[in-house]
C-alpha cells in the first residue's frame, strides 16, 4: 500500500522543493513544483478513491493524506489575494505526510457513499483550511504591522472554514438521523464539532461587533485549532469513546501535548512581543 | 419599564450571545471529558446534555436570537443573509425543544414470529402492573396510590429460586429437605421407600455426581455459588437417567417446576428474590432494586430488568403481576418479523419492508432503523431503534435548509470587515 511506496516521500521532497525555492529568484520553480506536486497529490487521492470505490477519509490514516492537500488547494485558491498563502499550505504536508498512513476496510454503519462524500469531506475539508487560517495567523501575529489583506484573507479562510464545519455537521446530523434512528446526541465527536463551531462563531461574532481586531481574531485561531484538532485526534486517540469508535486508535499523546504547549508558548511570545512594540511605539511618540 | 427595556436590550445583545455560546461549550466540553472518565454517556449526560441548565441555555439562545432579529426591524435587504441564519437557528432550536418535549425515541425488540406495537424507553423506570382487566405501565414517580416505594438501591441482581429456597430443599408434598455442604459421604436429606434425595450447596458437581449413588433410585439436587441449579436422577441400575423438567406459567398463580422421577410428578413453586449488589462503574449497566409497599402491607423486592423480558411475579394473593422494567409506549403500528432469511425484513401493519444499515423506514414521522441482530437458541431477534419526530419537516429540516442558505450567503456577500 501507500506508506510502503516512495511516493508519499516524493509529495514530501515536492512540498519541500516548492517551499525551498519560495524566496529569490527561482521563484517560478518553487511554483512549478508546488504545482506539479500538488497535481500529484491529487493523481494519487483519485486513484485512491477509485481503488477503494470510496472517498479515502474514513480513518486517521486516509485523512492525513486528505487534510494536508486541502489546505494547499485552498492556499493555492487564496494566492492571488495573499502571496505567502501558498509557501504556508505547503507547510502543512510536511508535518502530516511523514506520519503512517493506513488503510482499513470501511465499517458497516460508513457504507453510504453519498453521506461519506458530503458529510466526511466537507469536515475533513474544513480542517485543512483551519490549518491554513492558522499559519496565516502564526504569519500575523508575528509582524509588527500586518497589511490589510492578510487579515481580510485570514477572515475569509475563518468564515469558510466554519460554514464547512457548520454544514458538514449538519449534514452529519442526517446522515446520523438515517444511521443511528437520531439526529444529534452529543456523542464526544459531535460535541467537539459543536465546540469548534462555538469557538469559531465567538470569534467571528466579537470581529464583526468590533469587540476583538484582527490580533484577536488570528490568537483565537490558534485556539481554535487546537479544537479542531482535539476534535479530529483528541475524540479519537485521547477520549476513546462514543459511537465513532470505527476511527479510535492509540499514540502521538506526547507530540500532541507538545504541540499544545508549543503553541501557547508562542502565544505568550507574540503577546508579549506585541505589547513591547506598542510600549516602544510610545516612547518614540 | 425602562429595567423591561434594558432586559430587552440586554437579551438581544452579542454580549449575551457570546456567554450562551461560551457556557454551553464548557458544559459540552465538561461532558466529553466525563463521559470518558465514567465510559458512561448516560451518566454524562445527566449532569450536563440533560441538566436543567443545559435546557435553560437553549431557552436562552431562543431568546438571545430572536430579540437580536426583532431590535433590527425594519429590516433591510442588507439584513438578509443575518435573517436567514439566525431564523434557520430559532427553527432549528424549536425543533429540537419540541422533540424533546413531545418526540421519543425508544427500542423495539421483535423475535420471529411475533407481532409487537409497543416500544421500550431506555433508561427509564417504570412499573408494569398487569390485572385481569387490563396492562398497565406507570413511570415510577407516577405509580397508583396502592404502590409506594420504600427502598431504592442502585444495583441488584435477581436469582431465581427453584429446588432450593435458602437453606431448603422445597417439593410440594414432602417436609422440607435439609440442604447440606459438600462432604464424603454424601448426607441424606430424604429417603423415602420409592427413592432417596440429596440437597447440596456445591460447586464440585461431578464429584458430587459420582459419588451420590447407593444402589436405589435418587434425586439429587445441587446449587451453585452462582445460584444455578441442577437436578439429576438415577434410577436403580446407577444411570443417569434424562432430566424430565419443565416449567408451567400458572398466570396470576406464577411459575412451577416440574420433573418427573421414579413414576412421580414432582413439583416446586418457581420463587425469586433480589439482592443488592456494589454500584457499577457503569450508568448504563446499572440495575436497581425498588422495594414496594402495596396497600401498606405486602412487599416485594424488585430488580430492574433493562429489556422488559423478566417474569412478571404475582402479587395480592394472585390478582396482580408486576415487573420492575422501562416505560412502554404503544406506538400506531404493528410490527411482526416473519420467517425471514434477511434480518432486517419486517412487515409493519402488514407491508413487508427491509430494514439495513444506513437504510431506515419512515411512516408518518415514525422512523425505524435496525440497531441490533441477534440468534439465541435458535430464535432470531431484531432490535430496532424507533424514532418519533414531530417537529423534523416542520422545523428542524426546513430549520437547516435556512442555515445552509444564510451562510452561502453571507459568503456570497463577502463582508469581512467589521
Amino acid at each position: 500500500m501507500l506508506h510502503d511506496l516512495p511516493i508519499k516521500w516524493i509529495l514530501i521532497i515536492g512540498y519541500l522543493l516548492a517551499l525551498l525555492f519560495q524566496k529569490g529568484r527561482p521563484k517560478k520553480i518553487g511554483r512549478g513544483f508546488l504545482w506539479t506536486t500538488f497535481l500529484l497529490h491529487t493523481l494519487i487521492l483519485g486513484l485512491l478513491w477509485y481503488t477503494l470505490r470510496r472517498p479515502p477519509v474514513s480513518n486517521m490514516g486516509e485523512t492525513l493524506l486528505y487534510v494536508p492537500w486541502t489546505t494547499v488547494l485552498f492556499g493555492l485558491l487564496f494566492a492571488k489575494k495573499l502571496k505567502y498563502a501558498v509557501p504556508l499550505a505547503a507547510l502543512v504536508p510536511l508535518i502530516f505526510l511523514p506520519d503512517p498512513l493506513t488503510f482499513s476496510p470501511l465499517p458497516p454503519v460508513l457504507h453510504a457513499p453519498y453521506w461519506l462524500v458530503v458529510h466526511v469531506l466537507m469536515i475533513v475539508g474544513s480542517y485543512g483550511l483551519f490549518f491554513l487560517t492558522a499559519l496565516l495567523s502564526h504569519f500575523y501575529l508575528l509582524r509588527k504591522n500586518p497589511s490589510p489583506s492578510l487579515e481580510k484573507t485570514l477572515m475569509q479562510t475563518l468564515y469558510l472554514g466554519t460554514a464547512l464545519l457548520i454544514v458538514g455537521t449538519l449534514l452529519g446530523g442526517m446522515w446520523a438521523q438515517v444511521s443511528w434512528g437520531r439526529f444529534w446526541d452529543w456523542d464526544p465527536k459531535e460535541s467537539w464539532a459543536f465546540i469548534s463551531i462555538g469557538f469559531y462563531l465567538i470569534l467571528i461574532h466579537a470581529y464583526r461587533f468590533k469587540h476583538i481586531s484582527g490580533r484577536g481574531v488570528a490568537s483565537g485561531s490558534l485556539i481554535g485549532l487546537i479544537l479542531i484538532s482535539f476534535t479530529w485526534y483528541g475524540v479519537n486517540y485521547i477520549l476513546g469513546t462514543g459511537l465513532h469508535s470505527y476511527g479510535f486508535g492509540s499514540g502521538g499523546i506526547f507530540l500532541y501535548l507538545l504541540y499544545i504547549l508549543g503553541e501557547i508558548g508562542f502565544l505568550t511570545f507574540a503577546n508579549k512581543n506585541y505589547k513591547k512594540s506598542l510600549i516602544e511605539k510610545k516612547g518614540g511618540k | 419599564m425602562n429595567l423591561l427595556i434594558h432586559l430587552f436590550i440586554f437579551l438581544g445583545t452579542i454580549h449575551f450571545a457570546i456567554f450562551l455560546i461560551a457556557s454551553t461549550l464548557l458544559f459540552v466540553a465538561a461532558g466529553t471529558f466525563l463521559e470518558a472518565w465514567s465510559q458512561s454517556h448516560l451518566f454524562a449526560s445527566r449532569w450536563t446534555y440533560h441538566n436543567p441548565l443545559f435546557s435553560a441555555l437553549l431557552w436562552g439562545y431562543l431568546i438571545n436570537i430572536s430579540f437580536s432579529a426583532i431590535r433590527r426591524y425594519p429590516f433591510k435587504k442588507k439584513q438578509l443573509p443575518f435573517l436567514t441564519t439566525h431564523f434557520g437557528l430559532i427553527m432549528i432550536l424549536g425543533g429540537v425543544l419540541i422533540k424533546n418535549q413531545f418526540g421519543m425515541q425508544g427500542v423495539l425488540s421483535v423475535t420471529e414470529g411475533e407481532t409487537r406495537d409497543s416500544l421500550l424507553l431506555p433508561h427509564t423506570y417504570a412499573l408494569l402492573v398487569q390485572n385481569r382487566e387490563e396492562t398497565s405501565c406507570f413511570p415510577l414517580n407516577h405509580l397508583p396510590p396502592a404502590f409506594k416505594i420504600v427502598e431504592w438501591i442502585p444495583h441488584s441482581e435477581e436469582r431465581l429460586e427453584g429446588w432450593i429456597k435458602g437453606e431448603w430443599g422445597m417439593v410440594i408434598g414432602l417436609p422440607p429437605l435439609p440442604v447440606h455442604a459438600y462432604q464424603d459421604p454424601l448426607p441424606l436429606s430424604l429417603r423415602t421407600e420409592e427413592y432417596d434425595i440429596i440437597a447440596l450447596k456445591t460447586d464440585r458437581i461431578e464429584e458430587a455426581k459420582q459419588k451420590a449413588y447407593r444402589g436405589r433410585p435418587l434425586l439429587l439436587i445441587l446449587q451453585e455459588t452462582n445460584g444455578h441449579e441442577h437436578l439429576i436422577a438415577f434410577d436403580k441400575e446407577k444411570k443417569t437417567l434424562p432430566e424430565s423438567l419443565y416449567a408451567v406459567d400458572q398466570g396470576f398463580g406464577g411459575y412451577l417446576l416440574k420433573a418427573h422421577f421414579a413414576d412421580q410428578e414432582l413439583l416446586t413453586p418457581l420463587t425469586f428474590f433480589s439482592y443488592p449488589l456494589p454500584p457499577h462503574a457503569k450508568q448504563e449497566e446499572l440495575k436497581p432494586r425498588i422495594k414496594l409497599l402495596i396497600h401498606e402491607k405486602e412487599e416485594i423486592a424488585l430488580t430492574y430488568h433493562p429489556r422488559g423480558e423478566g417474569l412478571k411475579w404475582p402479587m395480592l394473593e394472585g390478582h396482580t403481576l408486576v415487573r420492575f422494567q422501562p416505560m412502554e409506549k404503544k406506538i400506531p403500528f404493528k410490527i411482526s418479523y416473519p420467517h425471514s432469511e434477511q434480518e432486517g425484513d419486517l412487515l409493519i401493519d402488514g407491508q413487508p419492508i427491509s430494514l439495513r444499515v444506513n437504510h431506515v423506514y419512515e411512516k408518518n414521522r415514525y422512523q425505524f432503523s435496525l440497531s441490533h441482530f441477534s440468534v439465541q437458541e435458535g430464535i432470531k431477534r431484531v432490535d430496532l431503534i424507533v424514532n418519533y419526530d414531530p417537529a423534523k419537516y416542520l422545523l428542524t429540516y426546513p430549520g437547516i435548509c435556512l442555515l445552509i442558505i444564510g451562510i452561502l450567503s453571507f459568503l456570497i456577500r463577502r463582508r469581512y470587515a467589521p
